[in-house]
């Protein structure tokens, strides 16, 4: 360990603080726009514009005539309805997770999009 | 610890590892992809699909670790000049992005299935795939610096780039709503995976890792060779 390689490691060192310091000031900049999507109870008063939006399906809301599908998303406190023309994901059903992303329209999503989210558990087919 | 980096370890170990690891793979990898495609039950939620798990999870894992390893080394050979660690580091980079694009890719086709798109600008899918360009900046930057007999110094900036990048994938779907799930192996006392299942999962990381020991320690070998051959 000789100068040259302190004055290596100083510099590393201070590299390394430096480009911390500026993620965190990126990363706490950004950090409210980085959720994929937002809740029913975050969304609920937004009457227009483009939104992601997810949450449970509320168990027996899906409704559907041919390809058009009618739906309310729920976080347990407040339900959005969603309205959707195409075809749903196979692991799109009721009381699971899922992410729509859509257009709001007073109140209704009208779904662009419509996602199946599942979570980390896993379980042998019966 | 220095003694790592001494020609008399490391080329007795890299044979070795040839000689012992390697036969033990060309077995246990078929044996364990038979294993995986017919006996490992299907999923209750996603069914068959999920199968993609025994390659994308260890492939992750590698991905980020191997940035790690490359970052370490990087920093030792420019600072202690240490040739192995030079080579480690051009190597595992290139391992390592070839781990991360197995990542993105496996995680495409599972996403295609199961979510009902192969891609949606999450922020983990999004940290992984600034990883991948890390990686490929790293690979050009390291191959430039070969090329042309220049200093690797600027190779130590993408390496604090890509260091600070692997907790930032590890935390993206905790600090925020995504549509990737959290980890399955991280939280396995709440009995997130039936036995059945994890032992192939665990099985297939320690395959991943023998194989990638395996393949750096190969390209060591014939870095060594190339370097005599040059010198003499």
């Amino acid at each position: 360990m000789n100068r040259q390689h302190r004055r290596k490691i100083t510099s590393i060192v201070y590299l390394s603080f430096g480009l911390m310091l500026a993620a965190y000031l990126l990363l706490d900049a950004i950090s409210d726009g980085m959720h994929l999507y937002q809740s029913p109870s975050e969304l609920v008063n937004t009457s227009a514009g483009n939104v992601y939006i997810g949450g449970k399906v509320l168990e027996g809301s899906v409704h559907h005539k041919e390809t058009q599908y009618q739906f309310s998303i729920t976080d347990g406190d407040n339900t959005v309805p969603v309205i959707y023309k195409g075809t749903l994901p196979v692991m799109f059903k009721e009381g699971k997770d899922t992410v729509i992303r859509g257009e709001m329209v007073s109140g209704t999503v009208k779904a662009y999009q419509v996602l199946a989210k599942h979570d980390e558990y896993y379980q042998v087919e019966e | 610890m220095i003694m790592l980096f001494s020609p008399n370890f490391y080329i007795p170990f890299c044979h070795n590892v040839q000689k012992y690891i390697r036969p033990l793979l060309y077995i246990s990898i078929p044996v364990l992809t038979i294993w995986v495609l017919m006996a490992v039950p299907n999923d209750q939620a996603q069914g068959g699909i999920f199968r993609i798990i025994y390659i994308h999870v260890p492939m992750a894992i590698a991905a980020l670790s191997l940035f790690i390893i490359v970052a370490i080394m990087s920093a030792l050979s420019w600072v202690f000049h240490i040739k192995v660690a030079n080579w480690i580091a051009s190597v595992s980079a290139k391992v390592g992005a070839f781990c991360t694009l197995i990542t993105l890719l496996s995680g495409a086709y599972w996403g295609y299935y199961t979510w009902g798109d192969w891609w949606v600008w999450d922020a983990r899918l999004t940290s992984m795939l600034m990883l991948f360009f890390i990686y490929l900046a790293y690979i050009i930057i390291d191959q430039a610096a070969e090329r042309y007999l220049i200093s690797k110094q600027a190779l130590l900036v993408v390496s604090v780039i890509g260091v600070i990048d692997i907790p930032l994938i590890h935390y993206s779907v905790i600090w925020w709503q995504s549509l990737h799930q959290t980890s399955t192996l991280l939280n396995l006392s709440n009995h997130t995976m039936p036995w059945e299942m994890l032992w192939p999962l665990i099985a297939s990381i320690a395959m991943c890792a023998l194989a990638i020991v395996t393949f750096i320690s190969y390209a060591i070998l014939k870095r060594v060779n190339r370097y005599e051959s040059s010198a003499s």
